[in-house]
């Protein structure tokens, strides 16, 4: 069964706002929850991406836009332009950051790694409800979720995703001050 | 544990056994004691609230349960916002608080006055300023210490019936849900289950009117199945009882058996005596049956040295025995002083404790301040703004209530594991010998000593749960607290003597502390209700503001007084936990010295001496004997309920297991108190 998150990636890019300002061969990261008051947003990223010079895989840049959705009916509240401001000092929009698929998730066999990828979206499920309802995780979640999400992440990225989100990355994937 | 009436009317009737061998043996203080032990367990009080949406039938399932059909007013339209609680008493007694909070006075009435009080029709909208209804009736259902407590119903936004129903969910020992068969659980009854849920798990579904539905049991299953959903934890474990309280009511005109057995009262009397007895009823058994064995042993510890004295054992057994009990009193004599390292446990505890507290306070204000902007963002409170007042009440209510539970664990916990370091916990039912006293040294050497009883065992398994059980659910507030909860200090203390004192002190404690400071929320609230009832602002932004303007404040007035009522309880309790360990170490000391002085003095008889003095000791022990091993008889039967019990959702031990073995990733688990709710994601 699809999870609500891919369900609710797949609507945002499905979007008019989407269409118009993400290009079609952008990516989308995984998502950053936030919570003010009682109201769960979700941050979902997105990724410049080319196909490699070899063919092997995809180049992917610095994400370039943030778009925040209401999780509890899917609604746009926010459009970031990451290139007109960003949480990290410089852009460099043209550098490649990483590469798709990095080395830990390449040498998985592809169902496995789709199946991979629908846990960690429905952990999200979980993270994203549990919020809602100010419920605690348990510990032994805790280590799953960051385990799935260690593996999934593309390590390139990941100084821009802790910048975009320093506590949710801290608390999942802690790095030492 | 077989019956809890028949073990209380045992329990009694040792203690008054008990009672009348201390006068006889001229043993004033343990008269004393044994007749407040008696007392306390007569009075004991066990609270079962009775909640549900209105017109499910409630009110008829309370008369039904009673046997008094017309007791509360039925067929009429929804009830005020009046608790109506009944007990025992000799004699009817009907009296309504009337009046403003602080300001309540109470009014006899008769039974034929009910409805004039607690219903629409008779007090519209409340204009005579009822605020409770409290019956004593000589009902035998209620003479084992029952309190029924009949709640307004819940649901829709009629807040005010709501919040106060919420008040009373904490300290329930049981909770009776009301639905009828008409209709499924609704998700508004879903939703009230869900958050009570939080403060009791004591839950019997009760589903009335199954006379007039002929598909009630696919009522069940629907409710069944949405239950297990809103209450995970429990599985399918809850009970829901189908009945008919109108066959029940009907059985009284008609003495027809098959009215009797259609109404299926008797299973929900089963299932709601069998729930009680495994929880409160089963602390008040334990509490009465551990002060009964402390009673007799300070009684039976220095005739139990005397006797030792009189047995033939060389000088050496004898120097042993005696310098035991001048080290043991010489330990206890250290334990006295205020260096001593239980006094720094105590307070390492308790600052630890107020800290975890004032955390919990910080983010819950938070939670509140958060849910604030909600309400004012909802168009249905903007168009009437008292409404937000009496919301934010019953959260900082259940804040609160939440808190002095939090608190009253904790203390139970502390007291455990004080008297756990320091000895205090010994089994006085299992002495053979003197060796009990020791204190946690290794006795064996003494223990091969002659004893006069044969029972061997110094420190049982069940001494130790129940001492457990009793502290720690003897520091839950009690009945004045859930009174409180609702009515405030003032009020709270007309209730407590109207119901009676029937808990530990530290628990009344926390419940005055509790009740005064729910009396100064709802002093604020009622003045920022007024002053919302003022607003007429009709753009709802520039009403918004308004709003804010007295809101803002009243949460912060709220903040302070909640910090400072904690910052109180916990002073109090501290003092009075202190207090309680210097008593029980002083009681210990003074026992030791008088069971020494007793050994001393009969060592100096001559054989001649001795052998009178055998003689008069052996019936008087012998007694005693007798008394620890029925009252040890007893408590078994209280825990053993306690050891056949499926594990309870609000054990945390099970819950930890559970999240341990879990394997779903999307199930919610229960956690403890120091975990993540998600803070990291709030922005």
């Amino acid at each position: 069964m699809e999870s609500e998150t891919a369900k609710l990636i797949k609507l945002v890019r499905a979007m008019p706002l989407a269409q118009q300002l993400i290009p079609m061969e952008a990516l989308s990261g995984w998502p950053m929850p936030l919570r003010r008051g009682s109201k769960v947003y979700v941050h979902l990223p997105f990724i410049g991406a080319n196909q490699t010079k070899d063919k092997s895989g995809m180049a992917l840049f610095p994400p370039f836009a943030l778009v925040t959705v209401d999780w509890s009916n899917g609604l746009p509240v926010q459009y970031l332009n990451l290139r007109f401001q960003h949480p990290w000092p410089e852009g460099y929009w043209d550098n490649q950051a990483g590469t798709f698929p990095h080395p830990e998730i390449a040498q998985l066999p592809k169902t496995e790694y789709v199946s991979k990828c629908q846990e960690l979206l429905a952990m999200y499920d979980h993270l994203l409800n549990s919020l809602v309802k100010r419920e605690a995780f348990t510990p032994e979640w805790k280590t799953r979720f960051s385990e799935s999400l260690r593996l999934l992440m593309e390590p390139g990225l990941e100084p821009y995703y802790r910048a975009l989100s320093p506590k949710f990355f801290q608390t999942f994937l802690p790095q030492s001050s | 544990m077989a019956n809890f009436q028949a073990t209380k009317q045992e329990t009694l009737s040792l203690l008054k056994s008990a009672i009348n061998f201390a006068k006889a043996s001229s043993h004033k203080n343990a008269v004393k004691r044994l007749n407040d032990s008696h007392q306390h367990l007569l009075e004991g009080k066990l609270f079962v609230v009775v909640a549900g949406e209105f017109k499910q039938g409630k009110s008829s399932l309370i008369n039904a349960f009673l046997r008094e059909p017309g007791l509360f007013p039925v067929d009429v339209d929804i009830a005020t916002n009046l608790v109506s609680t009944i007990t025992y008493g000799d004699a009817e007694k009907v009296t309504v608080v009337l009046g403003e909070p602080g300001k309540e006075k109470r009014k006899e009435i008769r039974r034929s006055d009910i409805p004039d009080y607690v219903t629409e029709q008779g007090n519209q909208r409340n204009s005579k300023q009822a605020r409770m209804l409290v019956m004593e009736s000589p009902n035998a259902q209620l003479k084992e210490g029952l309190i029924l407590v009949d709640t307004p119903g819940v649901g829709g936004l009629n807040v005010q019936h709501t919040d106060i129903t919420y008040a009373y969910i904490p300290n329930a020992d049981s909770i009776l849900f009301v639905s009828d068969a008409h209709a499924p659980l609704s998700t508004e009854e879903l939703n009230f289950i869900k958050r009570i849920s939080q403060h009791c798990q004591n839950f019997i579904f009760v589903v009335t009117k199954i006379d007039a539905v002929s598909n009630y049991k696919s009522i069940i299953d629907s409710n069944r199945e949405k239950l297990a959903q809103v209450l995970p934890e429990t599985g399918d474990k809850f009970p829901i009882i189908p009945v008919s309280s109108s066959a029940s009511l009907a059985y009284l005109d008609t003495q027809d058996p098959e009215d009797l057995e259609d109404s299926n009262l008797s299973s929900l009397e089963q299932e709601l005596w069998q729930l009680l007895s495994q929880q409160r009823g089963k602390i008040l058994l334990l509490r009465a049956l551990t002060e009964l064995g402390r009673v007799v042993a300070d009684i039976r510890t220095p005739l139990q040295a005397e006797w030792e004295a009189c047995q033939q054992h060389d000088r050496e057994d004898q120097t042993k025995l005696e310098s035991k009990l001048q080290d043991t009193s010489e330990r206890l004599k250290q334990l006295q002083g205020n260096s001593s390292a239980w006094q720094y446990q105590l307070n390492e505890g308790i600052q630890d404790t107020q800290k975890e507290l004032f955390r919990e306070l910080s983010r819950e204000i938070e939670q509140i301040k958060r849910r604030s902007q909600d309400y004012m963002e909802d168009s249905r409170f903007l168009e009437d703004p008292p409404q937000i007042a009496r919301l934010l009440e019953t959260d900082f209510d259940s804040m609160m209530s939440t808190l002095s539970e939090k608190l009253s664990q904790k203390a139970g916990n502390l007291h455990v594991e004080i008297v756990n370091s320091t000895g205090l916990n010994m089994n006085p039912l299992a002495i053979d010998s003197l060796d009990w006293r020791n204190l946690g040294e290794d006795s064996s050497e003494v223990r091969e000593l002659e004893g006069l009883s044969q029972v061997k065992a110094p420190q049982a398994d069940w001494w130790t749960k129940a001492v457990d059980m009793v502290y720690k659910g003897g520091f839950k507030a009690t009945a004045g607290t859930t009174v409180g909860t609702l009515l405030g200090g003032t009020l709270g203390g007309i209730a407590g003597l109207l119901f009676g004192g029937a808990g530990a002190v530290p628990g009344a404690q926390i419940g005055m502390a509790l009740g005064s400071v729910l009396g100064g929320v709802k002093g604020f609230s009622d003045g920022a209700k007024d002053a919302l009832s003022q607003i007429q602002e009709r753009n709802q932004i520039l009403a918004k503001r308004e709003i804010s303007k007295i809101i803002n404040p009243y949460i912060i007035d709220n903040q302070l007084l909640c910090k400072a009522a904690l910052e109180d309880m916990v002073t109090k309790l501290s003092r009075t936990m202190r207090n309680d360990l210097q008593q029980q170490i002083k009681r210990e000391r003074e026992l030791c010295d008088r069971s020494l002085r007793s050994f001393q003095k009969t060592l100096k008889l001559s054989q001649e001496q001795m052998i009178r003095k055998m003689a008069e000791l052996k019936g008087p022990l012998q007694q005693l004997t007798d008394f620890q091993k029925a009252a040890e008889k007893l408590a078994m039967q209280a825990l053993e309920e306690a050891e056949s019990d499926t594990i309870s959702p609000s054990d945390p031990a099970a819950s930890s297991a559970d999240a341990a073995s879990s394997d779903s990733p999307t199930t919610p688990q229960p956690v403890a108190a120091s975990a993540d709710y998600g803070d990291w994601a709030d922005g």
